[in-house]
């Protein structure tokens, strides 16, 4: 097999070696029976550390979709092209040593040691988190290994965090899920805390950063982004790729511990304070206005804990730079046309009419976007507001018409770097706030709501659960809890296709199911899974008796008896 | 809406290969290419007389480029043109980032991005297949 090309754009001024990186590669029927013998090579043909997984197979067995783990080095001030290559040998490289007790977990990556007991340093509203039973291993490997665990603040408020450790690199990313399973229609949030023991007396930073990055230090500092500092702070970056940085950051003789949280700005309000007894990483600040958390919602905020020795802070964020905006890298389109696993979009170059594509690619990037703790990946719809839907308040997009998915299948034909961030930050977020985690009703439960006020005030209905952005965000980011949240939704279609409104033929019309056969098709394709094709054929059976009888299935709406 | 239908009908016919459902798919674009197309170019929103006005909803577009994967005939392109031009005129290059605070959240001004959800794919697949017919070469010399 040919070797495929990864592209990374000249981006940073300084070298990364040995930069963990990662790239999702779609393959044909038939093609590859395993992924093992995947390994990225330079264009001089040395290999560089690689792992790889198998996310999604075609149904005689071949694999779909590889997620492929890498290690490389990245110049400054210069692109570079990396190449997937088939003929990797397998050899035994020694894997990320990690251990799993009963007491925790205990990492060992680049030299340092990162331990997670079951008391983790998280805090809701000052409550603590407790890890209930024991930490898992999602996957481990000599490239990167990825932990979860699940828990409670002594029981209130569920959460899972996800901890990802990569070879060489001396920090881990922590993604910190809540999950509001309570009891009550809503619960207020005043803070979530990382509270980082500070046993450094040296130096304290802050970094907050636009274009240039500024400290703030001394021996009793703090930084807050709140709404009024977003409103006068200019700002033209697209802020899914990037907005700046904030980070925290004690030292002493020569060793350091740094926080950055990721993409904070745009999940603000949040607060850095450094004393001589810890760092508070405030990743939610509210005490003067507490947060609306309503039942069944989610929210997942990333924080990398970068453990360092003799470095500036200069060098510390640098590090906190390339947290929040990683090097990507990019196929050509060519490598996406081959399996067919997208429709028809793809021109060569001299096809290419340059006014439409300027067109569609400015109609992307002028879409709206929100900034807040809840909101950072959806927008308001003013049209829907304008016409009273919210009863008077904004109404929020939730993903409407699967935005993550129209924006994947406009990455693979641009290579945009900044339409794939689009696509990652909102269905993060559709992952998390558009859609029922925890409802009495089965009906909405594990259902995405439609356009609302407050994202959650709408219904469930079945003409407004899209999947495929989640499967495309699964195969992106090798994530399962995307692929099951997709699973998921579909059996809540599934559920609403029960309902005796569905069974009686002409009594929805072929907008509603249209749009639960499009989803329930992604998921058969996806899983092979002929559990997803019978609610199919209910469907298209009544499109055939709408058909024959002409008054409702696929003709547009009349009025009828 | 109908034309939602029609382009999911079109996945699941890709999984059965049912040769009615590819019947089904034609016979409803041809349904909506016979009543539904109006002088102005556009196919109505809705056939209540209430609810029949120009409708600029681009997943007709899809479905018309489905009918022609089907059945190799470029005439079911050309249905679409007022409305691909209609999508993609006014091609702006100046963001504005303009700001302000709306109950708990900072906006960044600029439009819903359903109008992205809903009309990608439709536009993307006409885009391609118009392309590759000759039907559109440039945006000022459209051919209907």
């Amino acid at each position: 097999m040919d070797r495929i090309p990864v592209y990374f754009e000249k981006y940073a001024n300084f070298n990364r070696i040995g930069e963990p990186c990662n790239i999702a590669l779609p393959l044909p029927k038939g093609r590859l029976r395993e992924v093992k013998g995947i390994v990225i090579r330079n264009e001089a043909g040395e290999a560089f550390p690689t792992q790889s997984i198998v996310t999604a197979l075609w149904e005689d067995g071949s694999v779909k979709w590889a997620y492929i783990d890498f290690i490389c080095d990245l110049p400054e001030n210069k692109d570079i092209t990396y190449y997937i290559c088939f003929d990797g040998k397998e050899e035994k490289a020694e894997e990320i040593p990690c251990e799993i007790s009963d007491d925790g977990l205990r990492i060992e990556a680049g030299g340092e040691v990162f331990s997670f007991g079951r008391e983790l340093d998280f805090y809701l509203n000052g409550k603590r988190a407790v890890v209930e039973g024991k930490w898992q291993a999602v996957r481990t490997g000599a490239v990167a290994s990825v932990f979860k665990a699940y828990g409670s603040h002594g029981g209130f408020m569920d959460f899972e965090i996800t901890v990802q450790a990569y070879r060489g690199c001396p920090w881990v990313k922590a993604d910190y899920r809540l999950i509001n399973r309570e009891k009550e229609d809503f619960t207020e949030f005043e803070s979530l805390c990382l509270k980082i023991p500070n046993t450094g007396e040296d130096r304290f930073t802050i970094g907050t950063s636009n274009c240039l990055t500024k400290y703030t230090e001394g021996e009793n500092i703090s930084k807050k982004i709140d709404a009024e500092y977003l409103m006068y702070d200019a700002n033209e970056h697209f802020a899914e790729s990037f907005y700046g940085t904030f980070f925290g950051d004690c030292s002493e003789k020569g060793r350091g511990t740094a926080a950055t949280v990721y993409q904070v700005y745009q999940n603000f309000s949040a607060e850095i304070c450094i004393d001589n007894r810890e760092m508070n990483i405030k990743i939610l600040t509210a005490e003067d206005k507490p947060l609306k958390f309503f039942r069944g919602m989610a929210k997942t905020s990333t924080v990398f804990i970068h453990k360092h020795r003799g470095i500036s802070k200069e060098e510390v964020n640098l590090r906190s730079l390339m947290f929040q905006m990683p090097d990507r890298g990019i196929l050509p389109y060519r490598v996406y046309e081959k399996p067919g696993c997208f429709p028809d979009i793809f021109l060569k170059k001299e096809e290419r009419i340059r006014e439409v594509e300027t067109s569609l690619t400015h109609k992307f990037d002028s879409r709206g976007r929100a900034y807040g703790f809840i909101h950072w990946g959806d927008n308001i719809d003013w049209h829907y507001t304008s016409q009273g839907r919210g009863l008077g308040r904004a109404v929020w997009v939730n993903n409407e018409y699967d935005f993550g998915h129209a924006a994947f299948v406009y990455y693979v034909k641009t290579g945009l770097r900044r339409v794939l961030d689009g696509m990652l930050v909102s269905v993060r977020h559709q992952m998390d706030t558009d859609i029922v985690h925890c409802s009495d009703d089965p009906l909405r439960l594990d259902g995405q709501v439609t356009h609302s006020a407050d994202h959650v005030s709408g219904k469930v209905e079945i003409s407004h659960e899209w999947v495929e952005g989640l499967l495309d965000y699964y195969h992106l980011t090798a994530d399962k809890e995307a692929l099951d949240t997709a699973l998921r939704m579909g059996d809540n279609i599934i559920r609403h296709l029960e309902q005796p409104r569905y069974k009686q033929k002409g009594g929805v019309n072929a907008r509603e199911t249209g749009w639960a056969l499009r989803s329930l098709c992604a998921l058969y394709s996806e899983t092979n899974d002929e559990r997803w094709l019978a609610p199919c054929d209910g469907i298209v059976e009544h499109l055939r008796h709408g058909k024959r009888n002409m008054a409702c299935g696929l003709l547009p709406i009349r009025i009828t008896r | 809406m109908i034309s939602i239908a029609i382009i999911s009908l079109m996945r699941y016919y890709s999984i059965r290969g049912d040769e009615e459902i590819r019947d089904m798919i034609i016979s409803a674009v041809d349904d909506l290419t016979e009543n539904a197309y109006l002088d102005s170019g556009f196919f109505y929103y809705k056939e209540l007389s209430s609810l029949k006005r120009n409708a600029g909803n681009t997943t007709i577009l899809e479905a018309l480029t489905t009918a022609y994967k089907l059945t190799g005939n470029r005439d079911y392109l050309k249905y679409g043109v007022k409305t691909f031009e209609t999508a993609v005129e006014g091609k702006g290059v100046v963001l504005s980032f303009a700001k302000k605070t709306e109950e708990d959240a900072v906006i960044i001004s600029g439009n819903s991005s359903k109008g992205v959800g809903q009309s990608f794919l439709p536009l993307l697949t006409y885009y391609t297949a118009c392309v590759r017919e000759g039907i559109i070469k440039d945006l000022k010399n459209l051919k209907e």
